[in-house]
């Protein structure tokens, strides 16, 4: 080894002695300064036809074969100089980082007299400034450069036969690794060897969407809403069950919203025609009617349950009615929409007919129970769908009502309660601010994983 | 190689240990018994472990010597037996003692009895690997719990083995195991049975044919988009599809509705051995699996002399050099465009040089070698001792990997009750025999006893 290294040190300098520099390194336009910049000494990547292409005279004909047969230079220099290093052939020394280059040639010079000939052009190039402490790593070809004689091929050829483990290496190059299963073990690779392209199938995060935070905090407006429509309603329960509400006044609530909604769903639907109206009029007498005919069942119900009980069920159903309520789209379906809504939103909605129910059995008369039934079931029912149509028909009228909701609920709770009005408006800034900023920050926790292991997904319905 | 190979070649008692076994039939199940049987053949000692299956309870000898160890364990759904965590340990243990197993190997990701047996081998201290024979997204509830189970039995593996190249990458990201401890052996084909018809079908008529369960991994929904679209396409095209399952519906309503019952032929469940009666009528092979690590039903069909047309997924692009398969993505317009094209192919294709070709490329002693060697370097690794490995276990995740540790000291105690209570010098070593070698020369060639 040491032998070869004092014979190399003697071929270089020899070379460097009959210095014809037919390439100033000042002249701009010369052929290979134009590839190798002298500014980045780092970052400057030279391909291989850029570095053929330099070099001329013919050479650049064998650009294809040889990019095919190297791959990427850069890499080639680097690997090439770490090797001499595993070697313990020190590459500290500017000159002998041009032999790397061309050990790392040799086999296609062995095959191709016409590359030889390009190759002892590029073996000529030496380095101006030598500094003595170049880091290892840094490939040549980013120095600047000026053009001495080449070596004779004898020389080379003695060169790369004075190392024979070296030469014996890269003259039976291993055979590139392929990613197929079959032919058994590949010859030059164990089992477990991971290639470079492992995982090359891999893509993360592709179908994350970059959140607005102003646009979270709009659409979860109407979950504010909803708490809104949900906390009026208990307000009247509590007002009708200390008698601030009569059940006449309860009556004229009902009929009102229920003409209001009515009429919100007429003007946003946008076709007025006399036969739905009436199929809606005629279902929603038949509704009132059995709700009527009902209601003495309704306030006997539960009458044997303590109203303790009653309270705390009523409450907890109120929860997981709220927990469970979809509040993306409307539960009763609105006129022309296929889906069937989920098994959690109907949970939802019986959650809360049971709930009214419960409340309606603490009432004094069955007038009462009739009114306060109506009305719950109005609101639970046909609200999501009337909020809905809203938001449908104008995302800024669904922001108006929304807000007026919310300010009306909150100073009726201020009325009533300070301490409920506290926990309501810490809800809505709870939901309508803290949640939106907290979905924005775990964003950035959000790993997606998929690749060719994936199931493939059939890009046809399949009717059944 | 070269390194692992040299000095003394060591011959290992292996226990092999999954759900899934002869009499059931499947991908892991054939895989289990050529790999048995061709380690068999290099002098190791085989046994298997699998719970029973039936009245076939015991201790049974298959073709030889292959000592089969049905567990009285039952299972419950689809042939896994429920998870008990400790409920195999005193079993186990004994095959283990009695058998002198040096290492133990397990199959299949979701074989509740492999995950078992091998948590008890590690707490013994046996070396441990593990073949995964199938591929998981990353993104339902089932896939997560899965790869959560997975990641604790491979936490501490000694090695595990992947079926293509594919499966390693998604072994690698499902179990966080370095790369370098994960081998890719595929899976092979016994050339011997999957012989080319000595007469191929001749005249214009070409025969497509699919063999595969009937579900929707397997796409019968492609299936039933892309068969009268061909069978439009080209007069000459007749199907014949073997295989049964929930889908099967599907297709015969296809077939009404396009009225094309005399040309696609259905002919419902398809025994393995009939396999190639079924497959050698046919030209060309349909694969239209939606997922898949390696594909046997592939091999069978190239090894019969088929050209093969398949969707491009999972592992499936690795299995065949690309002259012997057409690839297509999983979408009707480009299978058919596939199936045109290796129809197109046809004249050009001769099933006896397919057969040879494959003869080159899978052979399922070449696959033994190959294990052989991870079995080596199973046994170059150190010893552990429980904390070390406990260690290892916390980094599974901030509950999981407590719940882990937690199972394996309980474990471990276990362990050491049992020791007090049975000492292991109280258990009876098997004495080992050897069939006389003669008698079971083309073993291969004969089918497994059922």
């Amino acid at each position: 080894m040491g032998m070869a290294w004092l014979q190399l040190q003697r071929i270089i300098t020899k070379g460097g002695a009959n210095l014809i520099s037919t390439l100033p390194h000042s002249t701009p336009s010369s052929s290979s300064s134009r590839f190798f910049s002298k500014s980045s000494h780092y970052a400057v990547k030279v391909g291989i036809p850029e570095f053929l292409n330099g070099i001329g005279k013919g050479v650049e004909s064998h650009v294809p074969k040889l990019e095919s047969d190297i791959g990427d230079f850069q890499k080639l220099l680097v690997t090439r100089t770490l090797k001499l290093k595993k070697l313990g052939i020190p590459c500290k020394h500017p000159h002998f980082q041009f032999v790397t280059i061309l050990l790392g040639f040799q086999n296609q010079i062995m095959h191709n007299p016409c590359l030889l000939l390009g190759l002892f052009k590029i073996l000529s190039l030496e380095m101006l400034n030598a500094e003595q402490d170049i880091p290892d790593e840094v490939p040549l070809v980013s120095k600047p450069f000026t053009v001495y004689t080449a070596l004779s091929p004898s020389e080379i050829k003695e060169l790369i036969a004075m190392d024979p483990g070296l030469a014996n290496n890269s003259s039976s190059p291993r055979p590139r690794w392929r990613k197929v299963a079959y032919g058994g073990m590949q010859p030059g690779y164990d089992d477990n060897h991971t290639d470079e392209s492992f995982l090359e199938g891999m893509v993360m995060n592709a179908s994350v969407v970059k959140r607005d935070m102003l646009k979270v905090m709009l659409d979860s407006v109407s979950i504010s809403e909803y708490l809104c429509i949900v906390a009026l309603v208990v307000l009247v329960w509590t007002c009708t069950l200390t008698s601030t509400i009569d059940e006449n006044s309860l009556l004229l609530i009902d009929v009102s919203l229920l003409v209001s909604g009515f009429l919100i769903l007429l003007f946003t639907q946008e076709m007025l025609s006399l036969s739905l109206l009436l199929h809606y009029v005629l279902n929603i007498s038949f509704f009132i009617t059995v709700l009527y005919v009902l209601a003495p069942i309704y306030q006997t119900l539960t009458r044997s349950i303590s109203s303790d009980s009653i309270w705390a069920v009523a409450a907890s159903l109120l929860v997981l009615h709220l927990f469970l309520h979809d509040y993306s789209e409307s539960t009763v379906k609105a006129p022309g929409v296929l889906k069937n809504p989920a098994l959690t939103s109907c949970i939802s909605v019986n959650a809360s007919v049971v709930a009214s129910v419960f409340i309606a059995s603490r009432l004094p008369s069955r007038l009462h129970v009739f009114a306060i039934m109506l009305f719950s079931l109005q609101v639970f029912l046909f609200a999501p769908l009337v909020t809905y149509c809203i938001k449908k028909y104008s995302f800024r009228m669904h922001l108006c009502f929304s807000l007026s909701l919310m300010v009306m609920t909150l100073s009726f709770v201020y009325m009533l309660h300070r301490l409920l009005f506290v926990v309501l408006l810490s809800l809505l800034v709870f939901v309508n601010v803290v949640c939106p900023y907290w979905l924005i920050r775990i964003q950035e926790y959000k790993f997606e994983i998929n690749g060719p292991w994936d199931e493939a997904k059939l890009c046809f319905d399949i009717t059944d | 190689m070269g390194d692992v190979m040299t000095g003394d070649p060591q011959k290992h008692r292996i226990l092999m240990v999954s759900d899934f076994f002869y009499p059931n039939f499947g991908g892991v199940e054939n895989h289990i018994y050529y790999l048995s049987q061709c380690l068999l053949k290099l002098g190791h000692k085989v046994v298997v472990a699998t719970h029973s299956y039936g009245n076939r309870s015991g201790v049974r000898y298959m073709t030889g010597g292959l000592k089969v160890y049905y567990v009285p364990w039952k299972p419950f759904v689809m042939q896994n037996t429920l998870p008990t965590f400790y409920g195999l340990l005193p079993i186990i243990r004994i095959i283990l003692i009695r058998e002198r197993i040096t290492v133990v190997h397990g199959h299949q990701a979701f074989s509740t009895f492999c995950h078992e047996a091998l948590m008890h081998a590690r707490t013994m201290g046996y070396k441990v690997v593990f073949t995964d024979h199938s591929l998981y997204g990353f993104s339902d509830v089932g896939s997560i719990h899965m790869n959560k189970v997975l990641q604790f039995t491979l936490a501490d593996v000694s090695q595990a083995i992947c079926v293509s190249h594919t499966s390693k990458e998604n072994t690698v990201l499902r179990s966080g195991l370095p790369p370098e401890k994960v081998f890719v052996v595929p899976n092979a084909v016994d050339t011997a049975i999957f012989k080319p018809a000595v007469n191929r079908p001749s005249g214009p008529e070409i025969v497509i044919v699919v063999i595969s369960r009937l579900v929707y991994r397997k796409g019968v929904d492609l299936l039933v988009e892309v068969i009268p679209e061909v069978c439009r396409l080209h007069a000459n095209v007749r199907f014949i599809i073997g295989g049964d399952g929930p889908k099967r519906v599907r297709l015969e309503e296809m077939r009404e509705k396009h009225s094309l019952q005399d040309r696609v032929e259905m002919l419902g469940a398809v025994q393995h051995v009939q396999v190639r009666s079924v497959l050698i009528s046919g030209h060309i092979f349909l694969n239209s699996s939606l997922t898949e690590a390696f594909c046997i039903a592939i091999l069978e069909a190239a090894s019969c002399g088929l050209l093969t047309v398949s969707t491009r997924v999972g592992g499936v692009p690795e299995v065949l050099p690309d002259e012997m398969i057409v690839l297509a993505e999983p979408d009707p317009g480009d299978m058919v465009h596939a199936i045109q094209k290796a129809i197109s192919m046809l004249p050009k294709i001769d099933p006896q040089v397919m057969h040879n070709r494959m003869r080159e490329l899978y052979n399922w002693h070449d696959v033994a070698k190959r294990t052989e060697i991870v079995y080596d370097r199973a046994l170059k690794c150190s010893n552990q001792n429980l904390l070390e490995r406990l260690s290892r276990y916390l980094f599974c995740g901030a509950w999981a990997g407590k719940l882990f540790c937690l199972v394996m000291i309980v474990g471990f105690l276990l362990w050491q009750l049992l020791e007090l209570w049975q000492p292991e010098d109280d258990i009876e070593e098997v004495s080992d025999f050897s069939l006389p070698h003669n008698c079971d020369e083309d073993m291969l060639e004969e089918n497994p006893v059922k």
